[in-house]
């Protein structure tokens, strides 16, 4: 009786994709028995051959890289002063008595509040693209990185003050060790906003070239296989970097002797 | 007496019962202790004795108090390389491996790095844990991990080795094995050990002498010299004898 109604692992593995597979069919379905005369239903094949032309086109590679040049960008830009000021929040109390509450309200602001102020400051083109991403990428690593520092076990400092370490053998040997976790937590959020950031970045300051510039040719000129083939794109460079920071994370975990999620 | 000893002067200690309110509790009252050099101390109590604060305030973590101590004729000031300390909980840093953990104790000794790196090898060595080198806190046990914290405590060859219950979360066994080799690490390094516990058997076991503490304010209710031969057998009639002595002190507290 057991064995009819356990699936085998190998089975439930292909779980996931029972859903999409369905969608895709029902999509089919959809566009060769004419349920809908609208143009704007366009056929799985129509995306699948549209996908080719761009694959094998340099514009298409020409955009993603743009993107992932100003992804990249922004994150590093963003991070670096994020963990910049992450520290001198969590290190210092003076500082944080200084800043913190600005910060703790700066960061309350949605982030596409600033797409108006950017754009007169900055313009429409790389300038302020990349500095939208930056401040995406800062917020987590800030705040993550202030946090970490802040909750450096107090059994751990003792042992420091034990044997004598300075303020800066204990920064150093004690408190970063302790919060590189929640550190590396907002590196990894940031990683998933910034590329959240690019294609909103491209979607709102239109101009120069991108993945979202992709997607907006799509929409203007009602081609919905482009827009769908951009948007399998995005997922999947999302998704890319999402399984890159997970991979680095389950080594820093590893190392840690915590277990993995 | 006061030479290359250490001496606790009418230790008292008083916290305020809630931050901010003037009501005070009395953690320590007037604690006398006079510890020659070499001795095994043993300090026994209830919960809320004092015993692990009384520890606090000689190894310089917490130098709010009354009194004086005394370490070799001069007071103690802040926490320094002369006083080790093993806690209950191990507090390895758990991104250092073995080695790296011990080698923590001597951030700030005067040694040259070859020297250090003998000595920690040393100290790795007199807890068994040769072996386990690059092993890291993680993936070694409870046992061997408070190994490695006695190994890190005994690395700047302080004079006096404080204690903190160091064997209370370990099981039975393993606390039983650990108390054997404490003996003989004090046997052959020859320094002063004091160890805070809430195991009667442990205190009589490992002391010279046993300090029974008792609560509200913590102060010490008597102490008692253990005069049996090393190593000591728990069956042994006298063992057992000074064992219920301490023990009928516990009795009468309830």
């Amino acid at each position: 009786m057991s064995a009819v109604i356990a699936a085998s692992p190998g089975s439930r593995r292909y779980r996931g994709w029972v859903l999409p597979i369905a969608a895709i069919a029902i999509w089919w379905l959809a566009s060769h028995q004419g349920w809908s005369q609208s143009g704007l239903l366009v056929s799985p094949e129509k995306v699948a051959v549209t996908a080719w032309e761009q694959i094998t086109s340099d514009k298409f590679w020409r955009a993603i890289s743009a993107s992932l040049a100003r992804n990249l960008s922004g994150f590093f830009i963003g991070t670096t002063l994020g963990l910049v000021l992450g520290c001198l929040l969590g290190l210092s109390r003076h500082f944080e008595r200084l800043v913190g509450p600005s910060f703790n309200t700066f960061k309350q602001i949605s982030l596409f509040a600033w797409i108006p102020l950017i754009s007169v400051w900055f313009g429409l083109g790389d300038v302020a693209k990349v500095a939208f991403l930056s401040l995406a990428a800062l917020v987590p690593v800030v705040v993550n990185t202030c946090d970490g520092l802040r909750n450096v076990p107090p059994n751990l400092l003792e042992v420091a003050r034990v044997y004598g370490f300075t303020r800066w053998q204990t920064i150093i040997g004690v408190m970063l060790p302790a919060a590189l976790p929640s550190i590396f937590t907002g590196l990894y959020l940031a990683l998933v906003y910034s590329w959240l950031a690019t294609i909103g970045a491209e979607y709102l300051l239109v101009s120069g070239e991108g993945i979202g510039n992709t997607l907006i040719d799509g929409s203007e000129h009602f081609m919905m296989d482009l827009v769908l083939f951009a948007m399998v794109v995005i997922g999947l460079v999302g998704w890319s970097l999402n399984a890159l920071a997970r991979v680095c994370e389950r080594r820093m975990q590893r190392l840690y002797g915590i277990a993995p999620r | 007496m006061l030479n290359n000893g250490l001496t606790l002067e009418n230790i008292s200690k008083r916290f305020a019962s809630r931050p901010g309110s003037t009501t005070q509790l009395q953690v320590l009252d007037n604690i006398q202790l006079d510890i020659a050099p070499g001795e095994f101390i043993s300090i026994v109590g209830a919960s809320g004795c004092g015993k692990s604060t009384l520890l606090r305030l000689i190894l310089g973590l917490d130098e709010e108090y009354d009194g004086r101590i005394l370490i070799n004729g001069q007071p103690i000031a802040g926490t320094g390389l002369e006083r080790g300390i093993v806690f209950q909980d191990h507090r390895l840093f758990p991104w250092l491996n073995v080695e790296q953990n011990v080698a923590v104790g001597l951030k700030n000794s005067p040694l040259s790095s070859a020297e250090k790196r003998d000595t920690v090898r040393e100290h790795i060595e007199l807890v068994g844990l040769q072996d386990f080198i690059d092993a890291y806190p993680h993936q070694i046990s409870g046992g061997m991990a408070q190994r490695v914290a006695i190994a890190r405590g005994l690395v700047n060859r302080p004079s006096v080795l404080l204690l903190d219950e160091p064997l209370g979360a370990l099981d039975a066994l393993t606390r039983a094995r650990l108390q054997g080799e404490l003996q003989n690490i004090w046997a052959k390094e020859k320094i002063t050990m004091i160890l805070v516990t809430h195991d009667v058997d442990e205190a009589v076991f490992l002391g010279d002498r046993v300090v029974v503490m008792q609560p509200n304010p913590g102060r010490i209710r008597r102490i008692l010299d253990v005069d049996l031969p090393r190593p000591r057998n728990r069956s042994d009639s006298r063992f057992i004898a000074l064992r219920d002595d301490v023990l009928s002190d516990f009795a009468e507290l309830h």
